[in-house]
């Protein structure tokens, strides 16, 4: 197991449309969350809503136009956990590639081998649908 | 499993003693506080209390025998949690789909 997610896309735009996708409150509410205000400065305001009545507050880390965003959020409320997002553009053949890098689980990989291994092996026993797979691994 | 549930889990491992306490469960079968606190540079009255609140969460269950009491791995929530992060990939994969959709609506 890694402490961090990545995903990517390839996005039908130039760098300058594919930026303000992903940093405009407006084109962020058609895909990230169903309302976004962010104020787009090193230090600023993040916060999420979505319609089920989920709220994510953040803060951007980085804004280097047209190439990276970065902003930190809570991911589960009232929890003291935070995590860093990172939306990386570079130019593509067909468009802007768009990476997207989560870090900052690295809590839950109880750190040893010991308490993988346990938590793998209950999983096998208890045949839950994962126990195809490992879980955990190791950090 | 639900945001809460998920929640109780993180914030109790949120603490960096009680993550040691977690692994040195694994290790072992089912100890007491006295024998944790012997590996720990804190007092038994502090790792029960840490016991406490994992126990709370989940994340180790306490038997009584006679006059101690001992405390077993619960790895449950652990497991649980490890989903919820396997599912904060396939939340982006689908708000970058959504992001690539929009993209293509865009003139």
């Amino acid at each position: 197991m890694s402490d961090s997610v990545t995903r990517e896309t390839v996005l039908d735009l130039d760098r300058d449309d594919a930026w303000r996708a992903v940093t405009d409150a407006e084109q962020l509410e058609q895909w990230l969350a169903d309302e976004v205000e962010i104020d787009l400065v090193e230090g600023g305001d993040l916060r999420v809503r979505y319609d089920d009545g989920r709220e994510r507050h953040g803060t951007v880390e980085e804004v280097s136009a047209p190439e990276r965003v970065v902003f930190r959020w809570h991911p589960v409320p009232d929890v003291d956990l935070e995590t860093v997002v990172s939306i990386e553009l570079e130019p593509a053949e067909a468009g802007t590639r768009v990476i997207v890098v989560e870090t900052g689980f690295d809590i839950l990989p109880v750190a040893s081998a010991q308490a993988c291994a346990v938590v793998n092996a209950w999983a096998w026993e208890a045949r839950l649908e994962a126990a195809a797979r490992p879980v955990m691994i190791a950090a | 499993m639900t945001a809460d549930a998920v929640g109780a889990t993180f914030a109790a491992l949120a603490d960096p003693t009680r993550r040691h306490v977690i692994d040195l469960l694994a290790d072992r079968e089912a100890v007491t506080a006295s024998e944790l606190a012997r590996d720990l540079p804190i007092t038994r009255q502090a790792v029960s209390k840490h016991l406490a609140t994992l126990a709370d969460a989940g994340l180790v269950t306490a038997q009584r025998s006679g006059r101690e009491t001992r405390y077993r791995l619960t790895p449950a929530p652990l497991t649980d949690a490890r989903r919820w992060i396997d599912n904060v990939g396939a939340e982006w994969e689908s708000r970058l789909a959504r992001l690539a959709e929009h993209a293509k609506r865009s003139p």
